[in-house]
């Protein structure tokens, strides 16, 4: 019975919100026609338009599906259904990560589409394109354990200023180890042990997050 | 089941509502509207007629039993006592309330027993000719 | 005995500010109960009790039969529920909502639901932004019934609508009851609307039941008695009256347990009683709780 519930939740939130998560993923796609343009400049502009639309529609589809919830007070109506807070909780989880993951495989798979048919963009920009785009969905599942457990608007906002300031940090010291930085400009990806590390680093972290959101989440009491 | 009792209450008047509900359904009953015999309608649809409250219709109810004015038959429903006479019966007591009111408004106002029966007598058509 | 609809046994909850203090409540089914209460008493916090949202620090909670919070998932299957603090979804329509709740509720009675909004003049292809405060509340009122609940809970569902909006929507509520085992709780500041509709009513006030009972009964044992004290005489002790006022000869006095014998045996201790009068909900509310609170003061002291 809940199975189908969550489910239907689900598609509710999936309904509501589609539109945004097509917006960001054209949004995407123009900031690659950009980035396959040959010159550095493009490039550089192209990568920043794209990194930039996939942390928006992050914060973006938090902010609606989550946080709105309750400032605009839909979640009475949503909390008088024949639901349990983990069902809730499980129904926004399924459908946030189903809507960013859209635009990150539409933001991922094209960059990296694009670096490997161009000849002007070195190949050895994948290892780090994949590490610093699994960074950012790090941060995003941060923001939405944070929304989902705080359900306060100045904590998700405070938590995605702090990612934000922290990805460029973790650009910069990751370009900073030899084995990823070393091999930027080669003309294959080089998967260093220590770059599959960082890698399988970066998943444990997305599981975890997820798991401590549930799991406090299925400890609440008091929901309203 | 569509049985409109077409009892209005009033919102002004400052009696209980299962009062002034007895007071209608007696009104109802000497006018001859409902008839002895006949089937009245449920309490819980009377309640949802009015719009007030299934336990202010089912004390009415329970007081016009006691007055032995309807009987509820347990499953069928309320009926008006059989009793021919009842109509006239219920017009009576109306009729004596009202005379007692006229009579004490009367022995307040200093009048004698002539002069109030004067009185009656010009509020009637028939009598006042004679 | 008759089924409960819902139960509450000795149930607290604590709040930085607000304490529901052994809130015990009984509601048969087929009936309807009123909630009064001011702002801030506590009506919502019960009522979110009920529908699981808020867990009871401790005491025992029955919704159609159902442990709460451990069971809410089958207990709301037969529930709907309208909050004030309720909103749709602005940029979708009333259809959509309609056809969602649908979606969740195998019960869903979509003809009663078109047939409401015809009745409530409601535009199912608006979207529900543009709606006026009274078609919101109208509108969530076709959300909760046309899931055809055994149980309504309705924290304020006439708060701030129009005299006309108001009828139509007491009009389909009283509808509800036509099946004898459908039950209604709703909370109201609005005293009149709960001295209607209601079979039972409860005074909550800061956290506490201060007074629960059927109506025909809270009306007639509240009674304004008016007296005539002779000169020097003092009031009997007497542990029923709950106020009084006047000075010189004239008292007039607020009973919570009147009966012929109370006025008999004050007769006979040498009152003269001129006049015994009804009073309405609210009359009865304000007494209850000023009674409630100056009690709770004297503990203090």
């Amino acid at each position: 019975m809940t199975h189908a519930t969550v489910l239907q939740l689900a598609k509710k939130d999936w309904d509501l919100w589609r539109n945004i998560v097509f917006l960001y993923a054209i949004g995407s796609i123009i900031g690659l026609v950009v980035l396959a343009y040959p010159s550095e400049l493009a490039f550089y502009s192209g990568s920043v338009l794209m990194i930039t639309a996939l942390v928006a529609s992050g914060i973006h589809l938090i902010m609606v599906s989550v946080i709105n919830e309750r400032k605009l007070k839909t979640l009475p109506l949503i909390m008088s259904l024949p639901i349990t807070v983990k069902d809730y909780t499980s129904s926004k989880m399924l459908v946030n990560l189903l809507m960013f993951t859209v635009v990150w495989v539409a933001v991922v798979a094209g960059t990296i589409i694009v670096t490997l048919s161009r000849e002007t963009i070195p190949n050895g920009l994948i290892t780090i394109i994949v590490i610093l785009t699994l960074e950012i969905f790090i941060a995003y599942c941060l923001i939405l354990a944070v929304a989902m457990i705080t359900e306060s608007e100045g904590w998700t906002i405070a938590t995605m200023v702090m990612c934000n300031l922290f990805l460029n940090l973790f650009l910069f010291m990751t370009a900073k180890i030899p084995a990823i930085g070393n091999h930027l400009t080669d003309s294959t990806a080089v998967w260093s042990p220590e770059a599959l590390r960082l890698i399988a680093v970066e998943l444990l972290m997305v599981a975890i997050i997820l798991f401590a959101t549930y799991y406090r989440q299925s400890k609440k009491t008091d929901f309203m | 089941m569509n049985m409109n009792s077409g009892i209005v209450l009033s919102q002004t008047d400052g009696r209980p509502l299962y009062q002034q509900l007895i007071d209608r359904i007696k009104r109802k009953i000497a006018l001859g509207d409902w008839s002895p015999g006949d089937l009245i309608p449920s309490i819980r649809a009377l309640a949802i007629e009015l719009g007030i409250s299934v336990i202010t219709v089912k004390r009415a109810y329970l007081e016009l039993e006691h007055q032995n004015i309807i009987h509820t038959q347990q499953g069928i429903g309320s009926f008006v006592s059989q009793d021919p006479q009842l109509g006239s019966q219920l017009n009576r007591t109306e009729l004596g309330d009202h005379i007692k009111k006229a009579v004490q408004l009367a022995e307040t106002l200093g009048l004698d027993e002539d002069e109030l029966i004067k009185l009656i007598k010009e509020h009637s058509h028939k009598w006042s000719k004679t | 005995m008759t089924e409960l609809a819902l139960e509450l046994i000795g149930v607290n909850k604590a709040y930085k500010h607000f304490q529901l203090r052994n809130l015990n409540l009984e509601l048969p089914k087929g009936q309807i109960m009123g909630l009064i209460g001011a702002n801030g008493a506590g009506k919502s916090t019960c009522m979110r009790i009920l529908m699981g949202l808020v867990h009871q620090d401790s005491g025992v909670v029955r919704v159609m039969g159902h442990e709460m919070p451990s069971q809410q998932v089958q207990a709301k299957q037969e529930i709907g529920f309208l909050s004030e603090d309720m909103r749709l979804y602005g940029q979708s329509n009333l259809r959509w909502h309609m056809d969602f709740i649908a979606s969740i509720f195998p019960s869903w009675d979509d003809l009663y639901a078109q047939n409401l909004c015809d009745i409530f003049d409601l535009n199912t292809d608006q979207a529900v932004k543009g709606f006026s405060h009274g078609q919101r509340v109208k509108a969530g009122l076709v959300l909760a019934l046309a899931r055809r609940p055994k149980l309504l809970i309705l924290d304020e569902p006439t708060t701030g609508l129009d005299a006309v909006a108001r009828y139509e929507v007491l009009t389909e509520l009283m509808e509800v009851i036509r099946d004898e085992e459908n039950t209604i709780l709703f909370s109201s500041h609005n005293t009149y609307d709960v001295e209607k509709l209601s079979d039972t009513i409860c005074f909550i006030d800061q956290g506490q039941l201060v007074a629960s009972n059927d109506k025909e009964r809270f009306l007639d044992q509240w009674r304004r008695i008016r007296i005539k004290l002779p000169q020097g005489t003092d009031l009997p002790d007497s542990i029923q009256v709950v106020n009084i006022k006047g000075s010189g000869q004239e008292r007039s006095i607020i009973t919570n347990s009147f009966s012929p014998d109370l006025v008999s045996n004050w007769t006979q201790a040498g009152l003269e009683v001129i006049e015994i009068e009804h009073l309405s909900l609210e009359e009865i509310f304000i007494a209850a709780v000023q009674k409630s609170r100056r009690l709770k003061e004297e503990v203090c002291v």
